[in-house]
């Protein structure tokens, strides 16, 4: 029975990859990172800390110091104000800003803690805003854009993978050769993932081969925050973290989609929901704002966001339990998609 | 004769349509069988739930005595088919679609591949792009794909369907081919009655949705269809008097049978010895297709 699911596999993954869609996408790709790392390179000069990238001007722990004391004032002055405003609006205003500031502090004792040293390039308000400070990074540069074709790419086919046999006719000659619907969707979903993680590891990879050879493996502190926590990873680390991060993202995004293309079995409406989808996944936490945060986790659109995803106040405080909660939405979807897909019928 | 497919009780309804009405039928081992009727009668629907395409309303199938709904992929095993159009990925070429789903069967090597290319006649453009492929080509490469893993019954759903004359001599000839050696079970649905006539060991007419004949090719060769009337209130004895040559009620109330010349004077005494005064007789069918029309109610009569 292996043999023969690994066989299957096998065919359906050669089918797919010399596929036009995913030819096309591969190219766009490349020549994507292609022109991103060019163009990093070309600027290296101009940026301040450019070419000097791990020799930058640190200051020394005083200036942390200074930076940490000033900060901390300031919040007792807020909660001063706080005491004495009656005023809703203003209340929530100042609310805001100790929370901000208290974010900040985190920081700066973490700094301390961790004996890095306070440098005019961190953007502080990045950090406490977006959740993480990217200026040390060619990382988030040169793979950025190639990722997001990718996860597109392969949300793309997700849709199609299911939807082309019904579209071409070949569903009559699959869906009759001796294998279950369950198990056919099933080895359609595992060739998806594999070729999600496996272009998600050669596009951070080639990131990481042009960091190291660029920068060495003793790279600069990459700082992230959440709302609770702060850490800090070198290039190897973010590599690590990166490829997590986007492979569950695409993993959530992939698998919705996937499952939708089982219900409509047509390329043309699978491909228009899943960009109304994608749509929704790119700028669901604009739409969703005011959306109360507690609920937020149950919300797809905020949880899963690909410019979000260390957002303001994010939802999720670790790439681990991103990956969870992704496989759980996949698993339900998944569930619920072919539960239906085999009762139903094929005219 | 083993029976290799047993359709039992078949419902299928689309909403509140009525597609497939309590049809039942049994194939043995070895038999050709021509499923034919009128556009929309449900041929292409049955076909469907016989493969598990469609999910029937109730009713079952069975395939070598496995039950389609409780065990697809042991019952589908035995079966290859052809469900309306063939259909292959037309950047692939023949080989690598057979391939391709060579992959959803048990044991396939590449010479098996080829082997059932050659069979079909496609050994010279099996490595062609489908897309380059003629109608009669895709369906010798549905029949080739079909084929694969040497299954014991081959469904075929208007195979001669937009085929020119030299495509259809050839299928033709492929299915004859095929049918040789009376392992392989065939059932073809087709509107074409001089090839189900030619290739076909039984015949099933249906009309919406309804089996309404099932008779041996030979029976037909052999007998005349007659229509006997007889007083309407004698019908049901004369009915009952001539169970042995299965008389069938028509719509008019008539008897209808099909008998040879010397049979036709036993069942005319067998009435007379009763005292069942006979009003009519007519020769309503002598082949396929005046049984054809006669069963799915086409007006149509020979006097």
């Amino acid at each position: 029975m292996s043999a023969r699911f690994f066989n299957l596999f096998r065919k359906e993954l050669k089918k797919t990859v010399f596929s036009k869609t995913f030819l096309l996408f591969s190219s766009v790709i490349v020549v994507t990172l292609i022109v991103s790392l060019h163009f990093y390179y070309a600027t290296l000069d101009s940026e301040p800390y450019g070419s000097s990238y791990g020799v930058i001007p640190f200051e020394d722990s005083e200036e942390l110091q200074a930076h940490l004391d000033n900060n901390e004032e300031y919040i007792s002055e807020l909660y001063g104000r706080l005491e004495v405003t009656t005023d809703s609006n203003r209340r929530s205003l100042i609310e805001k800003e100790i929370r901000h500031r208290e974010r900040l502090s985190l920081i700066y004792r973490y700094l301390q803690s961790h004996q890095i040293p306070y440098s005019q390039y961190y953007d502080f308000g990045s950090l406490t805003n977006r959740g993480y400070e990217d200026n040390f990074s060619f990382f988030v540069f040169v793979t950025t854009f190639p990722i997001i074709i990718m996860v597109v790419g392969i949300a793309v086919l997700s849709a199609l993978i299911v939807t082309n046999d019904f579209t071409i006719g070949t569903y009559k000659f699959v869906y009759t050769s001796g294998v279950s619907r369950t198990k056919v969707v099933l080895v359609k979903l595992g060739v998806i993932l594999a070729l999600l993680f496996s272009s998600c590891l050669l596009i951070l990879l080639a990131g990481l081969a042009f960091g190291l050879l660029l920068y060495g493996n003793s790279g600069k502190y990459m700082i992230m925050a959440s709302y609770s926590t702060v850490f800090h990873v070198g290039i190897t680390g973010y590599f690590f973290l990166s490829l997590l991060n986007f492979f569950s993202l695409g993993l959530f995004i992939c698998g919705i989609i996937f499952f939708i293309s089982l219900f409509f079995k047509n390329n043309v409406i699978s491909l228009v929901v899943s960009a109304i989808l994608l749509f929704l996944f790119l700028n669901g936490y604009n739409i969703f704002e005011y959306q109360n945060q507690d609920l937020a986790i149950f919300n797809v659109f905020t949880s899963v966001n690909i410019f979000d995803v260390f957002s303001v106040e994010p939802v999720f405080d670790s790439v681990w339990k991103y990956l969870g909660v992704s496989f759980a939405y996949l698993l339900i979807s998944g569930a619920a998609g072919i539960s239906w897909f085999k009762r139903k019928d094929f005219c | 004769m083993e029976t290799v497919l047993d359709l039992v009780d078949i419902c299928k309804n689309f909403g509140r349509k009525k597609i497939i009405s309590n049809f039942s039928m049994r194939v043995k081992e070895g038999r050709i069988v021509g499923l034919v009727g009128p556009n929309g009668a449900g041929k292409s629907t049955l076909i469907k739930i016989m493969v598990g395409l469609l999910k029937p309303t109730s009713g079952r199938v069975y395939i070598n005595g496995v039950s389609l709904s409780h065990d697809y992929e042991k019952a589908i095993s035995n079966v290859g088919c052809i469900v309306e159009n063939p259909e292959f990925f037309p950047d692939m070429s023949g080989f690598e679609n057979l391939n391709y789903f060579a992959g959803f069967r048990k044991n396939i090597s590449k010479e098996n591949i080829a082997e059932v290319a050659a069979k079909v006649g496609l050994e010279k453009r099996i490595h062609d792009k489908v897309k380059k492929y003629s109608l009669g080509m895709k369906q010798r490469l549905g029949i080739a794909l079909a084929l694969l893993g040497n299954p014991q019954i081959l469904i075929t759903d208007e195979p001669f369907n937009s085929l020119d004359p030299t495509s259809v001599y050839e299928i033709r000839q492929l299915v004859k081919m095929l049918a040789k050696d009376g392992k392989l079970t065939i059932i073809i649905s087709s509107h074409n009655l001089n090839e189900i006539q030619s290739l076909c060991t039984d015949v099933v007419f249906i009309k919406e949705g309804r089996l309404v004949l099932k008779k041996e090719m030979k029976e037909i060769a052999a007998a005349v269809h007659y229509r006997i009337t007889v007083p309407e209130e004698l019908t049901e004895l004369a009915l009952h008097l001539l169970r042995d040559f299965q008389a069938e009620r028509t719509a008019d109330s008539s008897i209808q049978i099909a008998v040879n010349g010397e049979d036709l004077n036993g069942v005319l005494s067998r009435l007379l010895e009763n005292k069942i005064p006979i009003r009519e007789i007519k020769n309503v069918a002598q082949n396929l297709e005046e049984l054809y029309l006669l069963s799915t109610g086409g007006d149509f009569h020979v006097s």
